[in-house]
Formats: structure tokens, C-alpha cells, sequence
């Protein structure tokens, strides 16, 4: 860390630098990049949107300001910030798609309350989020996350699933299965298996696809492909069509033997609680019964699933597609081809600083890609494409970051209403369920408009209520502002000032700050100060400026 | 593409990113190739006499088989009620029939769950055959508040006819009932286990598939038992798991009550369980050929 710093202060002139090892130095940047970086104050918003969920406080803003550096010691705050790690099981959930509303059993099948309907899904789809996170944040090497021994578990989990679960605790914590899994990290996990099911007649195949994309960005269902749909039903002859048929065995002569390795997780009842909450151990080798296949990888003979994590580990798509996956939920757009170089870089930053995930984020958070601010002058229609110059706030940090600046979430029988979409806004405020959508919005769109005003305005109410009338902790409002204040008043003015840099990382300008003056007025005059601070604050958490980073 | 996946993966140190000290690789014959770095312990986690301990053990709880589980499952449904669980068939000399509920009788028997068994029994001549069909994903509860869990299915026919049987039965699933039934119920069982026996004048079984709990796990691999040849010792493969995740396999050759065991490439080796599988083996079959299923 001392060895970028250094090199980012040093000046012509002064002393010789100590020798910097090329580990610590940051990927190159591109001279010929198609866009201009924000400014640090923009920078340190955009980072602390995505690293925390939060927006960053005023006076880090103005540190910034008069010293750009200072974004990367505040990089290493934000990273050693507890919602660093929520916030990274936000974005793997982006693309494991694991947090869905619902899976083949609920909290009826534990015999639990039903208000642990929402929490007992939302901790089956997190385990592997959080056991993903856990290797990242806890700096251990990325192959922990596919040969860990252990997984994270919510004390949900502990009650109903054989787990191993420290005595006294609660929350989220390191746990063993007891039930005879090999080690294997997050392909040993339910959670994952629970998502990606398997039927009678699919023999484990999807789970493998499912591990060949999340892990090593090998999709099988991206394989151009063209065939004659043979019309077979027994399994033999599915069998014997993707070993004989050229076009099935193309994708199926790795599939198959991955899908081979997976037959712990094979449940005799797609829908029964003691199938699904168990591994099975003595079912490890059925696939060479079902599938006539013995487990391999991609070709190499594995002696079973405790080798699966081992050959996920050793295999150089596993870092390569790591690097591409935090790419694309940082860059908010999907990688391809002309992203090579940037990449390989990424990737070998990664693997000379010993996959550790915390240094592959400090890279890309220094990528070109991820700082843009805006298309520099005669850049392509294609740059102008492909560059996302501007992002949109998640569900889940539209959430976080009201919940940060007023207090206030969003919920209705206990139910995270950002977070589920059986009775929630999760997919119109531009998440996604897993399942019908399974990437997050990128463009403003009606329904998410929609919910960021009914959200903006009971954020407002709960900040004016408990700030300003009952007295409570200030989290957005100043401590000099109350309601007996008036436009033109000192602190007045200044509180305004302040909220603006505080919501949208920069003062107002005179205009618009005479705008929101006038608005302020009309609405007290029309009603009193109370409404019109609620109106004003909702005003600006509806402004594009807010909810845009 | 192989080529090209060959030379991407010869090009990346894989420095750091195995914590085994085992000196097994899998050499896959291309220089250079990390997967050839993959290494798995040299030696199982359990001694050899834990595993022979263990494996014997679940033989002696004996084999699963569907007529344990029918005698189980009977003693819930011959004290049912109209309303609970509800099959469309009440007879309650009968275990057949289909129902899903979540319901107590009057005298405590909880029903949760689904059940779905089918039984026909037929006489053709001196043939008498008979078929089970199960889909189980229940939690019966008894008067004591012993928990029966059944999730799987099964199936099985059998053909007596005069001093002969042909049987070929799988039970796959998860199967518990602590202190509730003796034998492999108590306390449970996962299984996903295929076999065959025939009967004429001698006996001969042939087991495929997996048994165990949890860690303590075997697997049969064309294992065959006739009690006509060598004695009735076992011929074929067993493998018994390790707490490691990788199997011990087991050979049973010659008629030998011993098999040369190895571990990945480590030989182990003999080990003797050939006289209690055959055991109960020949156990096995005997209950699959002579339970009745009147009551």
C-alpha cells in the first residue's frame, strides 16, 4: 500500500524513490481511454455508494477535495467498514442470483413461526453470499471460497440444518456441516443447491452449468450449437444421444462428468425437508449409475466431490473469471473481448498479490473503466455505448442509504420491502428476485421512479419527525437547524447548503438553491415548517442528482 | 479448443492456491498443466480399524429394505383416523394409498406430509408377486413423540413361487426413527441402494449403490453375495467413506473373507468385513424373501 502512495506523491526532483515492487503497483491505465475520470469529491461518492451502501460524510468530501489522494486511505476505511461486507453480498447476489423468495421447502416444512417466512429464505439464499464474502473481507485467499472446510451461517440455519454453530452466538458466523460433506467451500453449501435444483431427468446437469458460469464465466448455454432435437424420454437414451450425437457431446462430455460429481446433493424427493437439508455421502458415486459417467473435470479424472473445489481452485479460468465478475458489478456493465488487456491486468494484480479479493477491488476501483466520469471529446459512438459513465442506485442501496441518511426502512410485517417481491418493490425499484429477472437495472425506468418518491417521502417524514420535532439523533439534518429557523437565516441557509453536499456530493448552485428557497416557502406558507422541510427533503431524495452516482 | 485451454492454463502460476501437503497429483499428462498440481490427502483421516469399526457396525443394523420401513410406517396407519391423514381408503388393514395433511388423530399420531404407497399383491398359479411402490416425505410423530422421517422412494417386486423368489428392490432416501424401531431405522439411514436376489435352492444377492449416515457411509460396487460359492463370502467391490471425502475401495476377490483396500493410490492393505457383509447379505435377503404383508 506504501508503494502506490508513494508513487502517486512523489515529484520530479525529489529523492530517488525506494525501489517499488511491481506487485504493488497498480495495473496500467490506458493513455488512449475514451473518458475523463470524475472528480475526487464525484469519486469518493461513487466509492462509498458501492463499497458501504452509504453516502460519505461532508467533511470526507472536502478532505478529498483539497487532497484527491485521500480517497485511497479512505478506500481502506471503507473496506475495513462492517457494510463493506453486506454490500459485497449485495453485489454477488447481483449475479449468483441465489436470493430468491422462495425455495422447494419453507419455514412450514421446519415447523417454524411464520414470521420467519422471509428471514429463513433470505438466510437459505444468503449462505453462499455470505460465505463468498467472509473469504473476501476476511483477506484469506480467493481458492478458500471453493476448498473452505466451513461455512457462514445464520443462526436460522443452525437451528434447522446439520450445522455445527458457535454455542452462545447469533447472527452470521463461521460454521461446519456435520453431516459428512467434504470440504469445498461455497459448492458445498445448500444455499447454493437450494437455488440451483436438479429433476428427475436433468440428472445434476443444471447445478453443473451453474457451476461452470459462476465459477469459471463458462457458460454452456452460450454455446452456438445446432441440432435436430432427437425425441427421447428413457434415461439411456439421453445418455447414449449426448455421448454419440456430435452437437450434444460438445457441451455434455464436460458436463456430464462435472454433473457426475454433484450427486451428494441428490434429493429422492424434489420437496422434502430431510432430502434437501442433508448431504448425502453414500450417493457421491450415483452418477456413474445415472449419468454412466465418472466425475472429471473438463477431462481430468476427479476422485469424487472432495476433489471438486480443488480442480475449481487449480483451474486458471477460476481467477480470470473472478476478475471478470468484479468487473462487471463495479464497471455496471458486462465485460467482453475488447476488455482483454484491462482484465489480464486485473488478473495478474490479482494473482501477484496472492488472490486476495481486497486488493483485486483496490485495483479495478483504480481502473479506468470504473473512474469515468464522463466521454472525452471525440470519443466513439461505441465508447459512448459501452462506458457507463453514471450509475444508478441498486434496490439495495436505495435502501441502505435512507436507511443511513434518515433512519427510516422500508418495511411491512417485518418484511424488508426493498428485499422481496411476494409482498415488496424489490424488482420495481430495480433489483431483481433471481429468477424472472436476474440482472439489475441499469437505466431509470417508471415502477423504480415511482418507488424512489414513496420511499423519498416517508425517508422525509421519519427525518423531519424524529430530528426536527421529537428531538431525535440528527443523521441528515445539521445540529444548529430547528423548525422556528427561516430562509435567509444563517444557519438556515447553511443547513441547505449542506444537505445538497451531502446528497449530491457538491454544493448547490445560486440558482437552484433559490429554487429550493422559494419551494421551502411556499410550502410553509401554505401549511408550516414541518411540511415544508418533509416536502423539500423528499423533493431531493427524488432528485436525479441523488439517486444517480 | 483444448489446445488453447492448454496453453491458458500453462501460462498462470497457481503458486499459494492449495493448503494440502498430500503428494498425490492427478497427472494429466500435459506438462505444465496446474491441474497437475491438485493434490488429495496420502492417507484417509480415520484409522483403518475405525472405518472396518464403522462399516461393520451398519451391517449389523442390518441392510435397509422396504419391509422394515412398511412395518413403521403401518403402526402410524393402522391407528389413523377418517379425517387423519385422510386417505381415500380407510381400510386400516392396509397401508396403501395416498395422503397429504398436517393433522393429529385423537389419540396423539401426528401426520405431516405426504405419503404415497402403492401394494398389489397378485397370485398367478403357484405365483405369487408382489409390488411396492413408496413415495415418502413425512414426519410421523407417535404417542411417545418419536418422530418417524421418511424422503425418498422406492420400490420393489417380488415373485415367490413354490421354494424359488425373485426379488430386484431400491430404497433411496433419508429414513429415521430414533429409539422408535429397531435395526437401521434407529437412528436412521441414507440410502440409495439397488439389489437384486434370487432364490432357488441357493440364495444369491447383488448390491449396488450407497448406505450410511452422514460420514459413515458405504457403497457397493457389483458387489455380489451367493451363498452357493466361496462360502457365501462376498465378491466385488466395497467402498467404505472417509471423514476426508474420498473412499477406501475394497476388492473382494477369490473367495477370500478379505479385501485388498487402497485409498487413492495408498495401498491399505486387507481388510476383513467379508464375513459380516455376508451376514447381512444373507440376512437381507432372508427378510426381503420371507415377510408377509398381512397383517
Amino acid at each position: 500500500m506504501t508503494g502506490w502512495l508513494l508513487l502517486v506523491l512523489g515529484c520530479p526532483g525529489d529523492p530517488p524513490d525506494p525501489p517499488v515492487e511491481d506487485t504493488q503497483a497498480w495495473p496500467a491505465q490506458d493513455p488512449d481511454f475514451p473518458g475523463e475520470p470524475l472528480a475526487a469529491p464525484a469519486l469518493l461518492r461513487r466509492i462509498s455508494l458501492d463499497l458501504r451502501g452509504q453516502l460519505p460524510q461532508v467533511d470526507d468530501l472536502a478532505r478529498v477535495e483539497a487532497d484527491p489522494a485521500a480517497v485511497d486511505d479512505l478506500i481502506d476505511a471503507y473496506l475495513a467498514d462492517p457494510a463493506w461486507r453486506d454490500r459485497l453480498v449485495d453485489l454477488f447476489a447481483e449475479q449468483w442470483l441465489t436470493r430468491v423468495d422462495g425455495f422447494n421447502i419453507d419455514y412450514t416444512d421446519y415447523h417454524l413461526e411464520p414470521a420467519l417466512e422471509h428471514p429463513l429464505d433470505r438466510a437459505i439464499g444468503e449462505e453462499p453470499l455470505r460465505l463468498l464474502a467472509h473469504v473476501a473481507t476476511e483477506d484469506l485467499p480467493w481458492t478458500d471460497a471453493v476448498t473452505a472446510d466451513y461455512t457462514v451461517a445464520h443462526d436460522l440455519l443452525a437451528a434447522v440444518w446439520p450445522l455445527d454453530y458457535p454455542a452462545g452466538e447469533t447472527g452470521w458466523q463461521v460454521a461446519r456441516y456435520t453431516d459428512g460433506r467434504p470440504a469445498g467451500g461455497v459448492l458445498m453449501t445448500n444455499g447454493l443447491w437450494w437455488r440451483y435444483y436438479t429433476t428427475p431427468n436433468n440428472y445434476n446437469r443444471t447445478r453443473a452449468a451453474a457451476l461452470a458460469r459462476l465459477l469459471l464465466c463458462d457458460d454452456y448455454l452460450q454455446r452456438p450449437i445446432a441440432f435436430e432435437a432427437p425425441s427421447i424420454l428413457e434415461r439411456e437414451d439421453v445418455n447414449a444421444a449426448t455421448r454419440e450425437l456430435e452437437s450434444c457431446a460438445g457441451c455434455h462430455s464436460t458436463l456430464d462428468p462435472m454433473a457426475s460429481a454433484l450427486f451428494g446433493f441428490w434429493w429422492f424427493d424434489l420437496y422434502d425437508t430431510a432430502e434437501m437439508t442433508r448431504y448425502h455421502p453414500e450417493r457421491e458415486q450415483l452418477g456413474q449409475v445415472y449419468l454412466e459417467m465418472a466425475p472429471s473435470w473438463y477431462g481430468v479424472p476427479m476422485a469424487g466431490p472432495a476433489d471438486l473445489g480443488r480442480f475449481v481452485a487449480a483451474d486458471s479460468r477460476f481467477p480470470a473469471c473472478t476478475v471478470a465478475r468484479l468487473a462487471t458489478s463495479l464497471w455496471r456493465r458486462d465485460t467482453d473481448a475488447s476488455d482483454f488487456t484491462a482484465l489480464k491486468e486485473l488478473e495478474d494484480y490479482f494473482e501477484d498479490h496472492e488472490l486476495r479479493y481486497g486488493e483485486l477491488v483496490r485495483a479495478v476501483l483504480h481502473s479506468d473503466d470504473y473512474r469515468v466520469g464522463a466521454l472525452s471529446d471525440g470519443a466513439t459512438d461505441l465508447a459512448a455505448d459501452r462506458l457507463v459513465t453514471s450509475r444508478i442506485l441498486s434496490a439495495e442501496q436505495l435502501a441502505s442509504v435512507i436507511e443511513q441518511l434518515t433512519g427510516f426502512r422500508w418495511t411491512w410485517d417485518d418484511r424488508d420491502e426493498l428485499a422481496n417481491d411476494e409482498h415488496g418493490y424489490r424488482i420495481l425499484a430495480g433489483g431483481l428476485d433471481g429468477i424472472d429477472v436476474a440482472r439489475p437495472a441499469i437505466h431509470p425506468t417508471l415502477t423504480r421512479t415511482l418507488v424512489i418518491k414513496r420511499l423519498g417521502q416517508a425517508g422525509a417524514d421519519a427525518a423531519v419527525r424524529g430530528e426536527l420535532v421529537d428531538g431525535g439523533e440528527r443523521l441528515l439534518f445539521g445540529d444548529a437547524l430547528t423548525l422556528d429557523l427561516r430562509p435567509g437565516d444563517e444557519a438556515f441557509d447553511a443547513e441547505l447548503t449542506r444537505l445538497h453536499t451531502r446528497l449530491f456530493g457538491a454544493a448547490p448552485s445560486a440558482e437552484r438553491l433559490a429554487a429550493d428557497l422559494a419551494f421551502w416557502t411556499q410550502v410553509a406558507a401554505a401549511a408550516d415548517a414541518q411540511t415544508a422541510w418533509t416536502s423539500l427533503v423528499a423533493v431531493l431524495l427524488r432528485d436525479p442528482a441523488f439517486w444517480t452516482y | 479448443m483444448l489446445i488453447g485451454l492448454v496453453a491458458l492454463l500453462a501460462c498462470t502460476d497457481q503458486s499459494g492456491t492449495s493448503s494440502d501437503s498430500g503428494p498425490s497429483g492427478t497427472d494429466t499428462g500435459l506438462a505444465g498443466n496446474p491441474l497437475d498440481d491438485v493434490t488429495r490427502p496420502d492417507a484417509p483421516e480415520q484409522s483403518v480399524d475405525d472405518l472396518v469399526a464403522g462399516a461393520a457396525a451398519l451391517f449389523d443394523r442390518g441392510l435397509p429394505e422396504l419391509f422394515t420401513l412398511r412395518d413403521a410406517y403401518a403402526s402410524f396407519l393402522y391407528v389413523r383416523e377418517p379425517e387423519c391423514p385422510g386417505t381415500p381408503d380407510n381400510d386400516p388393514e392396509r397401508v396403501d394409498g395416498i395422503w397429504n395433511n398436517d393433522c393429529q388423530t385423537s389419540d396423539g399420531v401426528g401426520f405431516y406430509g405426504t405419503g404415497i404407497w402403492d401394494e398389489l399383491e397378485e397370485t398367478a398359479g403357484d405365483a405369487t408377486t408382489l409390488t411396492i411402490d413408496l413415495l415418502a416425505s413425512w414426519e410421523l410423530t407417535d404417542v411417545a413423540g418419536r418422530v418417524m422421517v421418511a424422503g425418498g422412494e422406492a420400490d420393489l417386486t417380488r415373485v415367490l413361487e413354490g421354494d424359488t423368489a425373485s426379488i430386484s428392490t431400491f430404497l433411496g432416501g433419508t429414513y429415521t426413527y430414533d429409539d422408535g424401531w429397531s435395526g437401521w431405522l434407529d437412528p436412521g439411514v441414507e440410502t440409495s441402494l439397488f439389489a437384486t436376489v434370487d432364490v432357488d435352492g441357493a440364495t444369491a444377492i447383488s448390491l449396488e449403490g450407497g448406505v450410511g449416515w452422514a460420514a459413515e457411509a458405504v457403497r457397493f460396487n457389483g458387489l455380489t453375495v451367493a451363498s452357493d460359492t466361496c462360502d457365501g463370502l462376498p465378491q466385488g467391490g466395497l467402498e467404505l467413506r472417509d471423514t476426508s471425502g474420498y473412499w477406501v475401495q475394497v476388492a473382494f476377490a477369490g473367495c477370500e473373507p478379505c479385501g485388498a483396500a487402497t485409498f487413492l493410490d495408498t495401498d491399505l492393505g486387507d481388510i476383513c468385513l467379508g464375513e459380516a457383509l455376508a451376514h447381512s447379505a444373507l440376512a437381507y435377503a432372508e427378510l426381503l424373501t420371507s415377510t408377509s404383508v398381512s397383517r
